[in-house]
């Protein structure tokens, strides 16, 4: 897989490796991360590491996680937004696998042409989340600690696929079933297409420019 | 001299023919209870000629219903008796009052006198409790829809033998032959004593029974406390009997008593070899009693009074499930597994012939056409099970049972309720999950239930006892149990005998850990290992480091140590032969402490050297 792996890939079959790190304290009470992350378990070739039920105490396998982010072509998080940000565990995630000399730094090349891809549940509206909105920031803007991230690292951050009022995809199937088609469209999508050839709009939620 | 060999010639037989029918029968899908009846025909006089006269065993043998209401007492808690009520009271007084009232008109039409038919039909109208729940239990249909139904009447069944043995004295048209043996009582008097001698045995549950059983349980004596359950048991019969009801009542009272004690799984697991062993007797002794130089002298009389009983109670039993509405399948359930006359029929008949309600003669043909709906129960049940129930039952599996079961068992089971074991349940219960629990130490669990907690007295390496504890169908088992060479026994016995159980188990050192991981175990908690490593952070705490790196080198230390236990474990299985116990404790901790230095060096090594050849690194390594 690692010497599989270029920055472009156009004519071969060749699939992007996908690994997503889920990030939720009480999964159990969630509806819409722990349906997320039954969906990425479920397809065939993506990696999962449910961060909560593997480190519980915080104790980060460090080795076992950067081989899992060498392996991956994109890398997925996907958590609920708590104050703007990802939940504790995903930040010390963060903080001990892109170590020095590993994502960063002196011989820090192990992420370079990598694709970054968050996937963010959120409680409010979409437009809530723009500048002139109730927070006052743009989602893009308040992404901006994981873009810096990305840049040092030589990856691509992909512009976030936000779930937004998930109190509203809890209660209605209709809405749980666009998520899951959308949620799955986007994956497949991940992995099949040759992600350099996209020109992506940043400000624009990633589950609504997807080629269908 | 002579009778000794008697006595050894006929148990032999019994115990060979039991030996070699049951397991057949078994394996042929028939269940034991038909095994039973068919080596009974097969021994009895009128076959091989075996045994001789079965009835007096038969007397002995019918203790063995007498143990099993006992037993069902203990597994049916006061609550659930609140819930079978409807089962128990209507069913079962439809059941016998419609029964007796087609039987005795029917006779009455045959021109039988109106006493006869009053008799006969309220005798017929009861079903045989041995073999209907021996027979449902052993397909595990107790607790189904149709098995509570079928427990009510069977119940209710029971309760009714009062007021016929009451009745049958009234209908005596003669002189009372050998009446006086049955002690008399007026109807008032006796509902005074039956409520004394529920008040005396309730008492004697709560209060003599309890301390008691803990005085015996601390001897250690195992057979002083089975000793002691069949003496609860015996007395509670006698009781009953001299007041003139059935000793089965009497005893199925004193498991109802003592239901919700804490030596409750000690008793039923104390009982059930005797009750097993008698009931099969019993099975045999009524297969012998069939008497076939009467159904060869008069086929037609006996057959169509067969038929005639048998078709009788199972359209009345249909018609009873139906009204009742219960599910299809469960009702021919109900009603094929109801549908023959019962062992007090025996009693009851002999004791209209004394009575002189009937002769001798038809007595004898009355006799014969119940023993034989008996033995034909098992296969009218299978007849049920392979022909009747998959035409009415379109949806499988069966829905679960509406009705409340006879005993609803924890998923969890703790066994040794020490000091692992609490803390264990502790958090279980702090968490609301309830837990089965047992123990061997009476005191503890006498300290322990001050807690609220719900702890069973026993030995936990008994088969019968884990049985009866539900590790059938437990989901996890806590092996909390202190002393390695018990707690080692019992995996054995979970792993051989209840393979579905996931198995926690508590270690006591590292050789423990092995053996644990030999048999298959794979989550092994050391004993010491918790604290010792929550004082080693302490220590790392006082010694300088900050807290946070601290719990850090404990979590190192721990995973490393986890990693190193799975790693070494072949190696262990090697030394074991040749390394005594002490010997070996030192040498693993010397190898744990090496093989954790090594390992540093090593990685340090392989970093350092990453393009060097092995041989490089090895000459480096011995050369620093």
């Amino acid at each position: 897989m690692k010497t599989l792996h270029q920055n472009s890939h156009p004519h071969d079959q060749h699939l992007n490796q996908l690994a997503v790190w889920v990030a939720h304290p009480t999964l159990e009470k969630s509806v819409v991360n722990g349906h997320l992350l039954q969906l990425a378990q479920q397809m065939p070739g993506v990696e999962v590491v449910d961060l909560y039920e593997t480190y519980p105490n915080f104790m980060i396998d460090v080795a076992a996680e950067q081989a899992k982010l060498v392996a991956a072509d994109v890398i997925i998080l996907q958590y609920p937004f708590y104050w703007y940000s990802p939940p504790a565990l995903l930040k010390q995630w963060l903080d001990n696998s892109f170590g020095y000399g590993f994502a960063y730094g002196e011989g820090g090349t192990a992420l370079q042409g990598k694709y970054c891809l968050s996937v963010i549940s959120a409680g409010g509206s979409a437009s809530a989340y723009q500048a002139d909105g109730k927070h006052g920031f743009s989602m893009w803007q308040l992404m901006a600690p994981m873009r810096a991230t990305a840049a040092q690292c030589g990856l691509t951050f992909l512009p976030p696929a936000v779930i937004y009022e998930t109190a509203r995809a809890r209660q209605a199937t209709q809405a749980q079933l666009q998520l899951e088609s959308d949620y799955l469209r986007l994956l497949r999508g991940l992995q099949q297409m040759d992600l350099t050839q996209v020109s992506w709009q940043s400000e624009v939620n990633l589950l609504d420019q997807l080629p269908v | 001299m002579m009778e000794d060999s008697v006595f050894l010639q006929h148990s032999l037989v019994y115990l060979l023919a039991a030996v070699i029918a049951v397991p057949l029968s078994s394996r042929l899908g028939l269940g034991s209870v038909l095994g039973y009846l068919i080596a009974g025909a097969v021994i009895g006089p009128y076959v091989l000629d075996g045994v001789g006269d079965p009835t007096d065993v038969m007397h002995a043998a019918e203790f063995g219903v007498v143990l099993m209401l006992f037993i069902i007492g203990l597994e049916l808690q006061p609550h659930l008796l609140i819930e079978l009520r409807r089962p128990i009271l209507v069913c079962g007084s439809l059941q016998v009052g419609v029964t007796a009232g087609v039987i005795a008109l029917l006779l009455w039409f045959f021109a039988f006198t109106w006493q006869q038919a009053i008799a006969i039909g309220l005798i017929f109208s009861l079903s045989s409790t041995a073999i209907v729940l021996q027979s449902l239990a052993e397909k595990g249909l107790l607790k189904t829809e149709g098995g509570t139904h079928i427990f009510g009447v069977l119940l209710f069944q029971d309760i009714a033998i009062i007021p016929l043995l009451s009745i049958l004295p009234l209908l005596g048209v003669g002189n009372l032959v050998n009446a006086a043996s049955h002690p008399t009582f007026s109807a008032w008097q006796q509902a005074g004593l039956v409520m004394l001698v529920a008040v005396v045995m309730v008492l004697a549950g709560r209060i003599v029974v309890r301390p008691v059983f803990r005085f015996i349980t601390q001897s250690r004596l195992r057979e002083l406390s089975i000793a002691a359950a069949l003496l609860i048991v015996f007395a509670s019969a006698y009781a009953m009997q001299r007041i003139g009801l059935s000793p089965a009542l009497g005893t199925f009272l004193a498991g109802l008593v003592l239901a919700d004690s804490e030596y409750r799984h000690e008793l039923e697991a104390s009982i059930e070899p005797f009750k097993g062993l008698l009931l099969g007797l019993f099975f045999i002794t009524v297969g012998a009693s069939i008497d076939f130089a009467l159904l060869w002298a008069k086929p037609l009389l006996i057959l169509s009074g067969l038929v005639a009983l048998i078709a009788i109670k199972l359209a009345v039993l249909w018609v009873i499930a139906r009204h009742q509405k219960l599910s299809a399948g469960e009702d021919s359930l109900f009603a094929f597994s109801l549908a023959q006359g019962g062992e007090f029929a025996f009693v009851l008949l002999a004791m209209s012939q004394q009575y002189a309600i009937i002769d001798h003669e038809l007595r004898n043909s009355l006799v014969l056409m119940v023993a034989l709906s008996m033995a034909l129960t098992p296969i009218l049940m299978l007849i049920n099970q392979y022909w009747i129930q998959p035409r009415l039952r379109f949806r499988e599996p069966a829905a679960e049972p509406p009705m409340a079961s006879f005993d609803q068992k924890a998923s969890v089971l703790i066994l040794g309720f020490g000091r692992f074991g609490q803390m264990v349940g502790r958090v279980l219960s702090a968490n609301g999950f309830a837990a089965t629990v047992i123990d061997h130490d009476a005191a503890q669990i006498d300290f322990v239930s001050k807690f609220g907690f719900k702890v069973y007295y026993g030995d936990a390496a008994r088969l019968d006892l884990l049985r009866a504890a539900g590790a059938d169908e437990a989901k996890i088992v806590v092996v909390a149990i202190e002393e390695v060479e018990q707690n080692l026994f019992i995996v054995d016995l979970l792993k051989k005998h209840f393979p579905q159980v996931q198995i926690l188990a508590r270690a006591r050192n590292r050789t423990h850990a092995y053996e644990l991981m030999s048999r298959g175990v794979t989550q092994i908690f050391r004993d010491t290992f918790g604290s010792a490593m929550d004082m080693s952070a302490e220590l790392l705490v006082q010694l300088g480091f900050r807290r946070y790196q601290a719990m850090r080198a404990g979590y190192i230390f721990r995973r490393h140590d986890e990693a190193a236990l799975r790693d070494m474990y072949p190696l262990w299985q090697d030394e074991k032969t040749y390394i005594s116990r002490s010997k070996q404790i030192r040498q693993q901790l010397e190898y744990a402490l090496t093989q954790d230095r090594e390992r540093n060096a090593d990685q340090h090594a392989h970093a350092w050297h990453a393009q060097a050849d092995q041989s490089k690194a090895d000459a480096d390594k011995s050369a620093s």
